[in-house]
């Protein structure tokens, strides 16, 4: 956690929504170049000048925070992507570090809030690997393994689904 | 910018895998075997559980996505997972049809998707992968455009690259044993499987690209060296085994190495056997894929100088050079021809569409159509 290290350039985070638990705003503070993966955040505190260093975040739960800046703090010195849209697209899919698998090894209601939290606060690569994930647990599985996996039910009329099956099979033997 | 003659080629005397099964040349696909995957076999009774009085379903935790994340999200699974995501319900289903990679591969390449899902590699590339593919024009070896998608890496090629390079060959995946020292299993697990149908001339073949499966094998081995010395050992135990012929090979293969690296210990230590087990199965991996420039109302597809094809024709008719293949000539865009005419020098020294005829393969090709300088199709019949 951030708290164990010392920080040379703090930036305080509030969250709106407190976590869990015990609130303690000093785990809050963070690196401020952790806290600048987040296009967000960054935009912000440049608008804020170097003085001001806390920044609410409301719309994200304080342990998911916590989560998403634990990310941020791992891949703080990751050079920049370097927007070849065309390079990246042709890397697999199922390429994900092997850190950031770990890290991802949540039960699915942190793991969507993770992704929510990336869009959010605009952490491209992170956004990324969280999307990853999730097709990673859609890919090879029947519609009702996926149903099944993410626990949700179906509301085809059996013609509807018959059609789609139909027009799914459009090219397959 | 010049004006000048161009043709659109019928496919069939290019590309063997055309989803066409109509006519006689085409590929035969029942003699394919079905991809062994037991999405395709879940039974309908097991999920034919309707309750009409369900007015909205749940989508679980799913449903705290918005649109544009569903989307996001769509972009890294596979034609295959696509197919099944959308029978889950009819949230997903909508997602699916509005997600604009779907929607434009649909659309704009069906054709692909087609020859793609029938040759079993549909669970390999993600869609953000195929339409990247779609939406760029050039070939990945050179920088023409390229007409066709290598389907083992899903990369658009030229057919000039298209077996010539490299990273563009195809093999066959029962030939990784003897060329490669790999065993069939663990590549048909590891790299995507080309099932390519039986013609005419070929029986039904599976395909995996030639420098995946070297890489692989060096990865396995450690490095090129690892995979010949692991090649010899096979070969000297199969030598040991083999009662016949066995002792004469392995007296080969003892002078060989003992004395200086012959052609014997070339062919059996595979960069021989590698080298040629790939040699004519480039059309068999390929298939073509139109370019598609987002925004536009039409996808294209390639378009090539008649009288630059028209001299190749002379050339292959008295050299006896093939007229497909690596020395085949450049294809365009409409977008890209009218520059290549200013320079051409075979379209300088006059050329009319009626010199075709004298040629009679050349009624494969499609008519020939005038190109204007801002590369427009002028709407005239010329044949």
């Amino acid at each position: 956690m951030a708290t164990s290290k010392q920080i040379k350039d703090p930036v305080k985070l509030i969250p709106t929504i407190p976590p869990s638990g015990e609130f303690d705003i000093a785990n809050f503070t963070f690196e401020r170049k952790a806290v600048e993966r987040s296009i967000l955040l960054k935009n912000m505190l440049e608008d804020l000048g170097g003085t001001n260093t806390e920044i609410p975040i409301p719309n994200v739960k304080g342990d998911v925070l916590l989560k998403v800046m634990d990310w941020c703090d791992h891949h703080m010195n990751d050079p920049p992507t370097t927007g070849d849209e065309d390079n990246d697209s042709r890397r697999k899919t199922t390429d994900i570090e092997e850190w950031d698998q770990n890290f991802l090894q949540v039960d699915q209601e942190m793991l969507f809030e993770i992704i929510l939290a990336a869009n959010y606060l605009d952490i491209k690569a992170l956004l990324d690997i969280g999307c990853k994930t999730v097709a990673n647990m859609i890919k090879g599985k029947s519609p009702e393994e996926i149903r099944k996996t993410f626990n949700i039910q179906n509301d085809f009329t059996p013609e509807e689904e018959a059609q789609i099956r139909a027009e799914n099979e459009w090219a397959e033997e | 910018m010049a004006l000048g003659f161009a043709h659109r080629r019928s496919p069939m005397c290019k590309i063997n895998l055309l989803p066409l099964t109509s006519t006689p040349w085409a590929s035969n696909w029942n003699s394919i075997s079905k991809p062994r995957s037991k999405c395709d076999k879940d039974k309908l009774s097991d999920e034919a559980k309707h309750p009409e009085d369900m007015k909205s379903a749940t989508v679980g935790k799913m449903d705290a996505l918005p649109v544009e994340l569903m989307f996001m999200l769509m972009r890294y699974l596979d034609l295959k997972s696509a197919g099944n995501f959308r029978l889950v319900n009819r949230k997903f289903n909508e997602s699916t049809e509005d997600c604009h990679e779907h929607k434009s591969l649909k659309k704009y390449a069906s054709q692909t998707l087609t020859v793609i899902r029938r040759t079993g590699v549909a669970s390999a590339f993600s869609l953000q992968q195929l339409y990247a593919e779609l939406t760029q024009p050039f070939c990945r070896g050179c920088d023409s455009f390229g007409p066709f998608i290598f389907l083992p890496t899903a990369q658009r090629c030229c057919d000039r690259c298209l077996g010539g390079k490299y990273q563009l060959k195809a093999m066959p995946v029962n030939l990784v044993q003897d060329a490669l020292a790999v065993s069939r299993y663990s590549v048909e697990k590891n790299l995507p499987v080309v099932r390519s149908p039986s013609t005419l001339m070929w029986r039904a073949r599976n395909l995996v690209s030639a420098a995946e499966a070297g890489r692989f094998a060096i990865k396995k081995h450690g490095s090129w060296d690892g995979v010949e010395t692991a090649l010899i050992q096979n070969h000297a135990k199969s030598a040991f085994l083999d009662q016949n012929g066995g002792r004469m090979r392995s007296a080969a293969l003892q002078m060989n190495s003992d004395s200086h690296t012959g052609s014997w210990l070339r062919y059996i230590s595979g960069s021989y056997r590698y080298k040629y087990s790939f040699a004519g199965w480039k059309d068999y991996a390929a298939t073509e894929l139109p370019f598609w420039i987002p925004g536009k109302d039409k996808s294209e597809s390639a378009i090539y100088c008649s009288a630059c094809h028209f001299r190749r024709c002379l050339k292959s008719t008295y050299d006896g050079e093939p007229l497909f293949g690596r020395r085949d000539i450049e294809a365009f865009t409409l977008d890209t021809i009218p520059r290549h005419f200013e320079t051409c020098q075979w379209l300088r020294m006059g050329y009319t569409p009626e010199v075709r005829n004298n040629f009679r393969y050349l009624e494969d090709l499609g008519p020939d159509f005038l190109v204007d300088e801002d590369g427009r199709e002028v709407d005239t019949s010329l044949r």
